[in-house]
């Protein structure tokens, strides 16, 4: 095989898995931001927090909560939290409160959330957590899965699967104004 | 020029250059339910002993060594796994998975009314994980 055509089956290779990798982009978009126009207020509900003390979701009355059911198991679990730990720094003084809720044991929970440098509180159950999370409309069970609270409690939107940064940010940006222009 | 054009369809459709492109073009972007993504059923195999068959959906895939098997009073079975192939997450490093139609073999011969429990766990590459899935299988009485 010449010079000539061994560059031009390298070039038909590379156009070939680029062409692979966008198709695969088009075929398996991330999962969407579903908008919830007629959620209900969230039933309270208690779960121990990775240090074992008990906490509630009504202690964030009155933040935009960004309720995230994850684990340690689950890989696009992990891949969405920096971008959560991110949002989490730029947003908190804007009311926005990130919450996780493991569905794992205490331990791997806890070792994951220090070694990940989680800045917002997580909670961690197992079936209980899962159950909360199906009452919040996760009927696939799937992880992770994360729902959007408004500021009066209400169920807003939900991502089943890993998040799109962008889409959330978009959200909490018009969730925070809107909070400003009632204040 | 009718050549490179053949060989970049075959390298499209091709696992060898891109993995799990194939399974992709009979994939779907819906979430699927767990039943649909992995539809494990308990059936015979050819040598009389009970078996589970997974039919794993395309871009799904099964922890193998997370599945367990117990009796139906609870008591763990040692299935024959198939070795599966290793999955490089990128969190978790190097894991065993499940991906297509596989079988699980059980030493216990077959009766109708055979039941069993199962709990599996397993995802959708890159994009979400199912939480632990508990059931109990059961041949026909």
């Amino acid at each position: 095989m010449t010079l000539r055509r061994r560059l031009g089956v390298a070039a038909v290779l590379l156009l070939a898995a680029a062409a692979g990798m966008a198709l695969r982009a088009w075929l398996l978009p991330g999962p969407v931001l579903e908008a919830v126009t007629d959620g209900a207020v969230i039933g309270d509900f208690s779960l121990p927090d990775l240090d074992g003390q008990p906490r509630k979701l009504s202690e964030f009355a009155g933040k935009t909560v960004v309720l995230n059911f994850w684990a340690s198991w689950c890989g696009p679990c992990l891949e969405e939290m920096p971008a959560f730990i991110d949002l989490q720094n730029r947003y908190h003084d804007r009311g926005v409160q990130f919450l996780g809720v493991a569905v794992d044991e205490a331990a791997a929970a806890r070792e994951l959330a220090t070694r990940l440098k989680l800045n917002y509180p997580s909670l961690v159950g197992d079936l209980d957590a899962m159950d909360i999370a199906r009452r919040l409309g996760n009927t696939a069970g799937v992880l992770p899965y994360t729902v959007l609270v408004g500021t009066d409690g209400t169920l807003r939107a939900r991502i089943e699967g890993k998040a799109d940064a962008a889409d959330l940010e978009r959200w909490l940006k018009a969730a925070v104004s809107s909070r400003q222009v009632r204040d | 020029m009718r050549r490179s054009l053949i060989l970049l369809i075959a390298c499209l459709l091709s696992p060898g250059v891109n993995a799990d492109l194939a399974d992709l073009l009979g994939g779907t972007s819906a979430v699927l339910r767990p039943e649909q993504a992995f539809a494990p059923q308990l059936v015979t195999g050819a040598d009389g002993r009970l078996a589970v068959q997974f039919r794993i959906a395309p871009g799904h895939y099964l922890y193998r060594d997370r599945l367990q098997v117990t009796d139906a009073r609870g008591a763990p079975l040692r299935p024959q796994l198939p070795p599966g192939d290793v999955y490089d997450d990128p969190e978790s490093g190097p894991v065993a998975v499940l991906r297509g139609d596989q079988t699980l073999h059980l030493d216990i011969p077959a009766h109708a009314g055979a039941t069993i429990g199962l709990r599996y766990q397993g995802c959708a590459q890159g994009r979400l994980c199912y939480a632990p899935i508990s059931l109990r299988l059961s041949l026909p009485e």
